[in-house]
């Protein structure tokens, strides 16, 4: 057997984005309600993500795919579901927030994020938006055509809705019911402290992370307790680990998504829809990080 | 068993000092590409039938359909006994395949990435086809890991994607799998004719059997609820693919073609710009499904 070819060539993939300017702007109290909305709703869709890793673990539940995938599409179809105004916001702003953050820190897409567990940033906010228009072309299409999804593939977005809510209903359908034995949940909010400190009360002034706890109580039938709990990690992260049952959300990711948004404002109207954002290969917004797109060989 | 990369590249060097001996590395280059384009035609089936077992069995897929393809593809061919030598450089050339195709397209226009595509990246199905490999047989693919710039971590990480995804496409096939007195329906394997400049395409799929060889392990694995046709066939675009409502999978002689001269062009290198005979610009998805 031989090795692979690739030795010689030097050129590897790589994509390089212009990195937002993240200075700290001035805001009025609407903005900063917008902005915690924004990080709240992230904050949403990052546990409704964890809650699937937790799902595949718990149930065993067979993943053809990436898990990581797996778990976005988890948290996508759980939102749709719920089909009221404040989900359609939650799915929007988190396709946003991967855009934001793929543009803060995916400026250059290295070899590592090729080969990772996760699909890189911008493919989660378009996989977000695909099963958006997807699941109801007329209600979503709008926000498809701000992230410049050609018609051909909003029109093939349906199949990849059909397949995540054929498998999640065939999975999950019997568990996700009103009739389970519940599950426990314990929620721990823990002092966050210093500059953190409103980040976290925001955070748990959100009740995010008290509805997701309610929903796996009431929804689904895990045999094992979970512990929910909220602290300062040292990084902006949200965690299942299936060693402790727990699942863990980062004071440091809410402070995250709403530093991202801070700095997106001057940008934008404080709308929450995301402008345009072209395919996120010219994810130039006019007025404010003059992001470009160049080739590195 | 082939030359490396390295060596292809030598043999052309040396090949330059005298006209017989070019004339000779001109033929092996040719029966290289051939065998290129085939390592990626048998890929290219396995992939297909990874969507046809979803379809025709109602398997739930949580992440990307294309994903799973491809990772099915692979653990079929890693648990190609038959020839160890041919399977591995099957993967291998089928991962490559996926590589220069990313670093062509990279090349033309860095527009041509598909965020938004139900597949991959061709670079990140490259990547994730030898994360499998490495995973699943460290001791075989390390040097194919490594030639990827995979650091260890990466690699060891993989033993878990490889036995994830292993887990899980056992764990849903299993309710369908053949017995003895127990097996599906028949799959029909058909070769329509090729255009002129392809017909050698055809006779080497047809001659190494590998839409034949595909159908034969899918039969002998997996019971079909109905019958289904593997059709090879000339075809507009480079591409294969399912297709639910027709109960087929169809491979294309085109996509043979532009495998064949993607080696020729942009692996070796050396072949003159004539050779190749259709410019599809599809640089991602070789391979879809319906």
């Amino acid at each position: 057997m031989r090795a692979s070819r690739i030795r010689l060539v030097l050129v590897l993939l790589a994509v390089i984005l212009g990195a937002g300017s993240v200075a700290a702007q001035p805001t009025s109290k609407a903005q900063r309600a917008t902005i915690n909305r924004f990080a709240a709703n992230n904050s949403l869709f990052v546990l409704y993500h964890e809650i699937g890793h937790m799902l595949v673990h718990q149930l065993n539940l067979p993943v053809l795919g990436k898990e990581e995938d797996a778990a976005d599409n988890m948290a996508t179809w759980t939102l749709l579901r719920k089909g009221t105004p404040e989900a359609d916001q939650a799915l929007a702003d988190a396709a946003y927030g991967w855009l934001l953050s793929g543009q803060a820190y995916n400026d250059t897409i290295k070899d590592e994020d090729l080969y990772g567990n996760h699909s890189l940033d911008r493919q989660r906010a378009f996989q977000i938006v695909c099963l958006m228009v997807g699941s109801n072309e007329s209600a979503f299409r709008p926000i498809a055509n701000e992230y410049a999804i050609d018609s051909d593939r909003q029109g093939s977005c349906a199949d990849d809705y059909y397949t995540v809510n054929r498998s999640l209903e065939g999975l999950l359908g019997s568990r996700a019911g009103k009739n389970g034995h519940g599950t426990k949940v314990t929620v721990t909010y823990h002092d966050a402290g210093g500059q953190l400190k409103k980040a976290a009360d925001a955070f748990r002034a959100s009740g995010v992370f008290d509805q997701v706890a309610e929903e796996v109580r009431a929804n689904y039938s895990i045999s094992t307790p979970l512990k929910f709990n909220a602290e300062r990690c040292g990084e902006a992260n949200a965690f299942y680990d299936p060693d402790n049952d727990e699942v863990i959300f980062c004071y440091e990711l809410m402070q995250d998504y709403i530093d991202l948004y801070s700095a997106d404002i001057p940008a934008s109207d404080v709308s929450a829809e995301p402008r345009a954002t072209g395919t996120g290969k010219s994810k130039n917004a006019p007025t404010s990080t003059g992001t470009s797109v160049s080739q590195k060989n | 068993m082939k030359f490396t990369r390295a060596a292809a590249a030598a043999l052309i060097c040396c090949g330059l000092l005298g006209t017989s001996a070019f004339a000779q590395d001109d033929e092996q280059v040719a029966a290289d590409a051939m065998d290129f384009a085939m390592h990626d035609a048998e890929y290219t089936m396995y992939h297909e039938i990874g969507h046809l077992l979803v379809n025709e069995l109602d398997l739930p897929v949580l992440g990307k359909e294309e994903d799973a393809a491809d990772a099915l593809a692979v653990i079929l061919m890693l648990n190609d006994t038959a020839d160890l030598d041919e399977s591995a450089n099957a993967l291998i050339d089928s991962a490559d395949g996926w590589y220069f195709n990313a670093v062509k397209a990279d090349r033309a226009t860095v527009e041509d990435l598909s965020y938004y595509d139900s597949h991959s990246l061709d670079i990140q199905r490259a990547y994730a086809m030898v994360c499998m490999m490495v995973g699943a047989k460290p001791e075989d693919y390390k040097e194919t890991a490594d030639a990827y710039d995979m650091d260890a971590d990466g690699q060891a990480e993989c033993s878990y994607t490889y036995s994830d995804a292993e887990r899980a496409w056992n764990k849903l096939l299993e309710p369908f799998l053949a017995t003895e007195g127990h097996t599906g329906e028949a799959i029909t394997v058909v070769y329509e004719d090729a255009a002129p400049g392809f017909e050698q395409y055809k006779d080497e799929l047809q001659s190494r059997a590998i839409l034949d060889n595909a159908a034969a392990l899918v039969s002998a694995k997996f019971v079909l609820p109905r019958p289904i046709t593997f059709l090879g066939t000339q075809c507009d675009t480079a591409n294969a693919w399912y297709s639910n409502s027709d109960a087929q999978i169809t491979y294309c002689y085109t996509l043979t073609g532009d495998m064949h001269d993607l080696y020729v062009n942009d692996i070796i290198g050396s072949g003159d710009e004539g050779t190749s005979e259709e410019d599809t610009g599809e640089s991602d998805g070789a391979e879809e499904s319906e």
